[in-house]
């Protein structure tokens, strides 16, 4: 018989002393999907503070995104999940359906830290019935990165919507000294799902209404996949994700690409893994003088247009050591909040502005953090105020499928099943035309609860 | 056992060796029918159940228990709270009891009317539970000063809890609908297309690319020891290693062999070689070839090497040409070992996964029967349905080994 | 076909295809190795390569070696059969033209020994296809076998933004020195490499132990000893061995699963020798029956035991056999990836061919996957080619496992 270990819940102020005395030192499993070297030996780093401090050991795990779905079911299976799993928005509440998530242990955690100190809206997209799925951790909103210099040269609009990317995409598109635009073609990868939210949201269409799934309406999803179809075929051939575009926007080889804002310190030339390559000088921040960016995109059917955002939560699983896991969670969320968003703060907005006594102490204290791998600078040295305001701002008006309607769970099925992405990539084959594309689409949807 | 009668030796002689025979064969017959007799059995037992990855689990109830209300001193009141929930979504458990010490120097004020505290001891029934149900108890308590005193950790006891829930895996509900599940729609005829196509042609490639290079090394020159080993190596390397190199060098975007395609002229556009349909299934296939000519090779070559060379020379005097030799002589003698690789490798390449696995993972159209499996099992994570899978593969496989034996029983050398 | 067979139709002929297979020969190698615009032209390969053919017909050696310096000097003037790009070395192309004349010419000298201008007998045109045949069977097999691993052994070398810029530049920078083994270093240090590699290695020798184990005295049971129902045993024991492992690998899986086995390296040392015995088994049955019964019998007369006969004659006798069973196993266990791939999730227990597919995530750079690769494919060649006879025996022997 499973028997969970109950916990005491003395003062917050209690709660919070990580004795090095601690009762029993377990060893704790934590699966991260940051696994770049230099960000795997950062989060390292962590865990060894973490154990100075609590005395229990933490294991970093890196495990792909890709394979963070079916890893998760698999170990649950075989009942030997991890105790702490670094997840992307997605799975926080289908998995804690599933029973893969401790719901109990991340509302504890957040109710420690002080429900109001958290973002609201990255609490609101993990909340559920009985508490909160996960922990939100960190977030950041999508970008329509672009060749500001080429279209100054030719007098185009900035890609804020559908007509002005097509309107570049005449004027820039000259293979293969310029593509076009680099858009995500590989199914499997989670890139190609963020990308078409992204563009099926700038259209005001969604899968989801308040009772479940809804039929996409036909005529807004067309122009959807009409978009979609013209950013491809101004793409190289090949099965594409974020590496080709980062690379190709890189060398000079593309006009716009949509990324996240991860990609900011690279463009500057501080990583040497993923050097910008348009110049002889693979340290030099001329790429990003010569960048524009955009948060809110717009299609013909909405002209308001939104912003894509993605937050990562902290999961404390069934099978944890519940205690040590939450007291993980805590020091992350806490004393080590400056060090986990440090991992890299280009993409990692903190969602918890501060603590209870200083409710901006995180997001000052993440403004000078500086971004980088082999050299490092604050962004505010990179870039302009106005360009990071914009993106940091994204994060508060950002949305997903399902969010408004109290159905992210569902959309989040309907995410990961990738059936989206899969008929996309045959409408933009040539596999059917767009209205029976809308079709399949729509009967697979259905399909899923 | 009755016992036979050899040439030679007795009735108990015999009956001797034939014990000591057996007594050496049960170690590998108890570890072979362990792991192959055992594992084919529950295949067929799964495929006929609606069994999921998360099914693996059985449904039990979990607790989790804290003191609310941040008592400080005595006669605060506090709250003793178990939050219990039944881990399976959709599975019943019956009969769930929770049985816990009850810490000493708390009074209740308020006992939940499903729970009843006797002998420091409390106890709770909550009857049947539905699949997700969660519980929420909440005992309101007084602390006396002797909680304090005593320095107890609601901790230090754990709760027990009790219930019975059906094992899917053990009952006896059987079902078919795995079966149509994979019978269904034109998804089972396509897989079944892709999966001879690739047999068929892998196999005969690999045979004719064998017999071709066994020619060439059917001489002795100096060096010939070293081509050899090197012919040998794709078979020899790693399949991870060799696949994600294939896999580098026909990337459509920084891959050598579309930079060399586009640089000689032979295309303007890349081609991507893994990703696009009729393509990707003709390149696992060159593959395929690619990795198992060596083996070929080297069976041909050993067979080629014993053949008698009077033959040649008698033929040399009746002036044959070097091609009729090859047709009348070389042929005849070489078509036994031809048929029985045939047979072998076409089994073999049936029931290959790791290959089209790393190479595509089954996409653009180069899902084969056992890549169905792993797909239906783990992606999809339906067990039951990649068990059904399994066993039309298996069934298949009976049906060649037919074949095989009654070739392999005519055909001596193997 | 008589036509065919005129000694001024075959010479051209042969030359014409021989010269465009050595043109794109060395302007594949070209590329691969410099890393500039080097590629052959059809047309212009077929007329040269036709006046090449003829040129070598037999006769004075002076006319091919003539025939062959004017198809350099032509390529090097952009006319010949091999063109190379713009800007590309002076040296670099006069290696390519001198390269790819040289060759065509040699070759055809060969293959036309026998013919003379003439009519030609069957004989000798058959001959000189059959030498042209072998000329490109040479080529040909060599250049599949190596070009991916020579892909792999350069993709290690370089970095990303390399690779991207010049697909085909594989050109060693030897200025960065010991830098150029980055991503083998960070392998080891920060991925643990060096754990994977003694754990693979442990877990295959552990492996050969257990199958030799169970597997001689079974061998010896079905090759020397008579039992009711020998033949139908000698012939399951082939059946086990046509089960495909993934319908194996599934209830092994929830087997696992259920009884917490998964994740360990028990449990793959379990699993790893029932794969191999049958195979094991197979091979050695088929020694035994070739080691000559007498010496044996006469142990037996001597008053050994069965056991002590197989101990003290049988398995000193069959040295050689173990050997390349010992090595077949070693192999299979060493490159089996997917049990490995299954059944272990956690880094600290991963096998080499487990550990190499974690490498392939779009967050790692490829040329970590591609060192990864040489990691585990350099014991196993090493082992290869200092033991070829033994190896070549144990895949000969070992029937036809894929």
């Amino acid at each position: 018989m499973m028997t969970l270990k109950a916990q005491t819940l003395g003062t917050a102020a209690m709660a919070l002393v990580l004795s090095a005395f601690a009762a029993s030192a377990d060893d704790l499993r934590f699966w991260t999907t940051e696994e770049q070297p230099e960000r795997l030996a950062k989060q390292q780093e962590m865990a060894a503070a973490f154990a100075a401090a609590s005395g229990h050991n933490v294991e970093v795990i890196p495990v792909s995104e890709t394979d963070l779905g079916t890893r998760a079911t698999a170990a649950y299976a075989a009942g030997d999940l991890p105790d702490v799993i670094y997840h992307p928005l997605q799975y926080a509440l289908p998995w804690a359906e599933a029973g893969i998530l401790d719901i109990d242990a991340a509302t504890d955690v957040v109710e420690m830290l002080g429900e109001d100190t958290f973002a609201p809206g990255a609490l609101t997209m993990a909340a559920t019935a009985d508490g909160f799925a996960s922990v939100p951790v960190d977030g950041w909103t999508q970008m329509v990165v672009y060749r500001a210099d080429l279209f100054e040269e030719k007098g185009l609009q900035p890609p804020t919507s559908y007509a002005n990317v097509q309107a570049a995409l005449e004027a820039l598109h000259n293979p293969p000294e310029v593509y076009g635009f680099v858009a995500p073609t590989k199914i499997d990868e989670n890139f190609m799902s963020q990308v078409l939210e992204h563009v099926f949201l700038a259209n005001g269409v969604t899968p989801v209404g308040r009772d479940g799934f809804t039929a996409l309406d036909e005529a807004k999803t067309i122009e959807v996949l009409d978009f979609y179809k013209a950013i491809v075929e101004a793409s190289p051939p090949g099965e594409l994700y974020w590496d080709q575009s980062r690379s190709l926007y890189f060398s000079g080889n593309a006009a716009m690409i949509i990324w996240s804002p991860f990609i900011l310190d690279e463009l500057a030339g501080l990583r040497d893994s993923a050097p910008p390559t348009i110049t002889d000088d693979p340290t030099s921040s001329e790429l990003a003088s010569r960048t524009g960016i955009v948060t809110n995109f717009s299609g013909p059917s909405n002209p308001d247009g939104a912003a894509w955002g993605d937050i990562r939560y902290f999961g404390v699983t069934t099978d944890a050591s519940t205690d040590a896991a939450m007291e993980f969670v805590q020091y992350s969320m806490d004393e080590g909040y400056t060090q986990t968003l440090s991992i890299a703060p280009e993409g990692k907005f903190p969602v918890r502005r501060g603590t209870a006594d200083n409710p901006t102490e995180f997001a000052e204290a993440w403004a000078t953090l500086p971004v980088g791998v082999d050299r490092k600078a604050p962004l505010g040295d990179l870039y302009d105020q106005a360009m990071i305001d914009e993106i940091v701002g994204g994060l508060d008006v950002a949305q997903r499928w399902g969010v408004s309607e109290g159905q992210l769970s569902l959309a989040s099925k309907m995410i990961n099943s990738q059936v989206i992405n899969r008929l996309v990539r045959e409408y933009v084959d040539g596999a059917r035309d767009a209205s029976a594309t809308v079709a399949a689409m729509n009967e697979a949807l259905a399909a899923i609860d | 056992m009755t016992a036979q009668t050899p040439p030679r030796g007795t009735g108990p002689l015999a009956r001797r060796e034939a014990r000591l025979a057996w007594g050496l064969l049960a170690p590998t017959v108890i570890a072979v029918s362990l792991v192959v007799i055992l594992p084919l059995l529950a295949i067929f037992w799964i495929s006929f159940k609606p069994v999921e990855l998360a099914d693996l689990r059985p449904p039990v109830p979990i607790v989790r228990e804290d003191l609310r209300g941040n008592p400080e001193i005595a006669g605060d009141i506090g709250t003793l709270r178990y939050r219990l929930r039944n881990s399976s979504q959709d599975q019943a458990i019956t009969g769930v009891t929770l049985t816990d010490t009850w810490p000493a120097g708390l009074e209740p004020v308020d006992l939940d009317d499903r729970c009843a505290v006797t002998d420091a001891t409390l106890f709770c029934d909550f009857g049947d539970w539905t699949g997700g149900t969660r519980e929420r108890l909440e005992l309101e308590v007084t602390v006396s000063q002797d909680f304090f005193d005593a320095g107890i950790d609601i901790k230090d006891s754990a709760p027990i809890l009790t219930g019975d829930a059906d094992n899917i895996l053990t009952n006896f509900d059987f079902t078919a609908t795995n079966f149509v599940k994979v019978f269904d729609g034109g998804e089972f005829w396509s897989v079944l297309y892709v999966t001879l196509f690739y047999t068929i042609v892998g196999t005969i490639g690999a045979l004719v690319f064998g017999l071709f290079a066994a020619m060439l090394l059917n001489k002795s020159f100096r060096g010939q020891g070293i081509l050899r080993g090197l012919y040998l190596f794709p078979y020899v390397a790693p399949v991870i290693a060799v696949a994600f190199a294939w896999i580098l060098l026909f990337d459509p975007f920084s891959g050598s062999a579309n930079a060399l395609l586009v640089q000689m002229g032979v295309t303007t556009e890349t081609i991507n070689f893994f990703g696009e349909k009729p393509l990707a299934l003709i390149m696992v296939t060159v593959f395929e070839i690619w990795r198992y000519f060596p083996l070929s090779f080297l069976f041909i070559l050993a067979r080629m090497q014993s053949i008698d060379t009077d033959m040649y020379e008698a033929a040399d005097m009746d002036g044959a040409s070097p091609f009729q030799k090859f047709w009348y002589l070389s042929m005849p003698q070489l078509l036994g070992i031809l048929s029985v690789l045939f047979l072998l490798r076409f089994i073999w390449t049936f029931n290959k996964f790791d290959d089209i696995f790393l190479l595509t993972g089954g996409n653009a159209g180069t899902r084969t029967l056992t890549v169905n499996v792993y797909e239906q099992a783990f992606a999809v994570s339906n067990i039951g349905a990649g068990a059904a899978v399994a066993v039309v593969i298996f069934c298949c496989l009976l049906l060649f080994s037919v074949f095989f034996f009654k070739f392999i029983s005519q055909e001596e050398g193997l | 076909m008589s036509l065919l067979r005129y000694g001024y139709v075959t010479g051209p002929l042969l030359g014409a295809m021989w010269t465009f297979i050595i043109a794109t020969t060395v302007a594949v190698a070209m590329s691969f190795g410099t890393g500039d615009a080097f590629r052959p032209s059809l047309w212009m390969s077929l007329i040269w390569g036709a006046a090449l053919g003829f040129a070598c017909l037999p006769g004075h050696w002076g006319k091919p070696v003539g025939a062959g310096v004017a198809i350099s000097v032509l390529s090097l003037l952009g006319f010949g059969p091999i063109i190379s790009g713009a800007n590309v070395s002076g040296f670099s192309s006069l290696l390519g033209a001198l390269s790819m004349a040289g060759f065509s010419a040699l070759g055809l000298w060969i293959m036309l020994r026998e013919c003379q201008p003439a009519a030609l007998t069957r004989h000798e045109f058959e001959e000189a296809v059959i030498r042209f045949l072998t000329g490109f069977g040479y080529i040909f097999f060599t250049a599949i076998v190596l070009i991916p691993f020579y892909v792999m052994v350069m993709t290690s070398l370089k970095n990303q933004s390399e690779l991207i810029q010049n697909p085909l530049d594989f050109s060693i920078d030897f200025s960065k020195g010991w830098d150029l083994f980055r991503s083998y270093s960070e392998l080891f240090g920060q991925f643990d490499f060096g754990t994977y590699l003694w754990t693979s290695f442990f877990i295959s020798v552990l492996t050969v132990f257990i199958t030799l184990a169970f597997a001689v005295p079974g061998a010896y049971a079905i090759a020397r000893l008579r039992f009711k129902g020998r033949a139908a045993f000698g012939r399951s024991i082939l059946l086990i061995y046509m089960v495909p492992m993934i319908v194996l690998a599934l209830p092994i899986y929830i087997a696992f699963s259920m009884t917490g086995l998964r994740n360990s390296i028990f449990g793959i040392v379990l699993i790893y020798p029932v794969t191999t015995i049958p195979v094991a088994l197979y091979m050695l049955q088929g020694y035994f029956r070739g080691l000559p019964g007498e010496v044996e019998e006469a142990g037996l007369m001597d008053g050994l035991s069965r056991l002590a006969v197989i101990w003290k004659i049988t398995l000193p006798l069959s040295l050689p056999a173990l050997a390349s069973v010992s090595l077949y196993v070693f192999m299979i266990a060493w490159n089996e990836f997917l049990l490995a791939f299954m059944l272990l999730d956690d880094p600290s227990k991963f096998t080499l061919t487990r550990g190499i597919a974690s490498l392939n995530s779009s967050e790692i750079p490829r040329q970590h996957l591609m060192a990864g690769s040489v990691i585990a494919t350099v014991p196993i060649m090493a082992l290869f080619l200092g033991l070829e006879k033994f190896m070549t025996k144990g895949l000969t022997a070992g029937s036809v496992k894929g």
